[in-house]
């Protein structure tokens, strides 16, 4: 006769017969300090690996998640939440030795518009350039790598070709991916082809691309407004690119927050 | 003792909510993460991300009065964050392979729920401490998903029995340790 721990030990291991699974699982049902013990033992088993991490029930009811949310949203979380964003605003505010680069980046930037300002002042009266913006604010270093994911060498090659700014291989590759292997389409995905339209000026295309990103079921939804708001500044249209702007400064991800607020003060200039 | 005081006036900023001394968390420790972040297949909005979001989940476990960090500031800052790109990587993991069905889930609830999961992974290190430096050598290659038989090569054992026996009996002694300890069920009151 087993004891329930050997059990559990031979149900972790994946060592029982579907009879013996069965058994066990009825047993568990009924006998709550055994069940309490086998959920200990699988926490152990994800804890305990360094390439794991345990995510709890996003719904769970623990008085502990609880406690650290209330403070999270109330008057004291939210001065400590400004805070932060306080201090992250005036740290990078400072020069840092490796942000040299990007001051020339950006000062060449601001030379470009100007230079393009001189050319452009007699033909238009408004004193915001789409096309500036998108192509200073155009980053696409914050594009996840695409060899983080189980994709073996297709992908890998793939992001390759797209850092070599070799876009027609890298789009070409990436819809053979997607028709072959990758029928859902992973939000990654659609950002890399999304992306590698813009540059082949493939506009329309694009938009399509990131709306079906907006529609599709992922937290990368809000990331959607980002590079449509590109789509919209690289065409000139200003509203659409504001209210996309909008939409992201609202949502709950950091993601491009602070680039989106900046932008949307150049746009209301 | 100088050492401590600064710990505990950067702890204390986080508490308050004094940006100035946070700041000095940010020249300490921000080139840290980013460098950690970015050579782990991270950008450096990534590694911002992170920064903010351990910053304020540590302000919401040290309200509790009885919260102390036991180790220097800096080396249990990295920690969480290290942890929480552990964190972001499983969560994408999961939603790439529709393990999990997310929602969009409010900033708020996220931070809280990484605490939780933050200081139950703290609960369980240290319990490892409770058990034999033999149990936790074997525990570690076990947890870490080496073999019977290549535990048994590597700890000189005679068989692949043996290094089940051992790993049974070490697991057991390990569960017993959190399993007894209060703050275990503290973390499962509901």
């Amino acid at each position: 006769m087993n004891t329930i721990e050997q059990d559990i030990e031979k149900y972790l291991n994946g060592e029982m017969t579907k009879e013996e699974t069965t058994v066990f699982l009825k047993k568990i049902d009924v006998d709550p300090d055994a069940k309490r013990m086998l959920e200990l033992y699988q926490e152990m088993d994800t804890v305990y690996d360094e390439k794991n991490w345990e995510l709890i029930d996003r719904n769970t009811r623990y008085k502990k998640v609880e406690h650290y949310e209330s403070f999270l949203k109330s008057d004291s979380g939210k001065t400590v939440s400004e805070a932060i964003l306080k201090a992250e605003q005036s740290y990078f505010e400072e020069p840092h030795p490796s942000k040299i680069k990007q001051i020339f980046l950006y000062a060449g930037a601001i030379a470009a518009v100007f230079v393009a300002g001189l050319f452009l002042v007699n033909q238009f009266n408004k004193n915001v350039n789409g096309d500036q913006l998108y192509a200073e604010y155009k980053n696409w270093d914050v594009l996840p790598s695409l060899t983080l994911r189980d994709g073996g060498d297709d992908l890998t090659n793939i992001e390759k070709l797209f850092r070599d700014k070799r876009y027609e291989e890298s789009l070409a590759l990436l819809q053979k991916y997607v028709s072959e292997k990758d029928k859902e389409v992973n939000p990654q995905l659609l950002l890399y082809i999304g992306v590698t339209q813009l540059e082949l000026n493939q506009n329309e295309a694009a938009i399509g691309s990131f709306t079906k990103l907006l529609n599709s079921n992922t937290l990368d939804v809000p990331k959607a407004h980002w590079y449509l708001a590109l789509c919209y500044l690289k065409l000139n249209d200003l509203e659409k690119a504001k209210s996309e702007l909008n939409l992201l400064v609202r949502s709950n991800i950091s993601f491009q927050k602070n680039k989106a607020k900046e932008l949307l003060e150049k746009l209301d200039e | 003792m100088a050492n401590q005081q600064h710990d505990d006036y950067l702890l204390q900023s986080l508490i308050t909510g004094d940006d100035k001394g946070i700041k000095e968390i940010y020249r300490k420790l921000y080139p840290k993460i980013k460098a950690y972040i970015i050579s782990h297949d991270g950008s450096e909005d990534d590694a911002k991300d992170i920064m903010q979001k351990a910053l304020l989940q540590l302000s919401a476990r040290a309200q509790d009065k009885d919260f102390r960090i036991t180790s220097s500031f800096d080396g249990y800052f990295v920690t969480i964050c290290k942890n929480l790109w552990r964190r972001a990587a499983k969560l994408s993991k999961s939603r790439v392979t529709n393990e999990v069905v997310i929602d969009l889930v409010y900033e708020e609830r996220e931070i809280a729920l990484a605490a939780y999961e933050q200081e139950k992974w703290e609960l369980f290190q240290e319990k490892l401490l409770e058990i034999s430096q033999n149990c936790r050598e074997v525990l570690a290659f076990f947890f870490n998903k080496v073999s019977y038989i290549q535990i048994a090569e590597k700890l000189g054992y005679a068989t692949e029995n043996t290094v089940r026996q051992r790993i049974f009996k070490c697991k057991s002694k390990l569960k017993e340790a959190i399993h007894s300890d209060a703050r275990y069920n503290e973390l499962k009151e509901l």
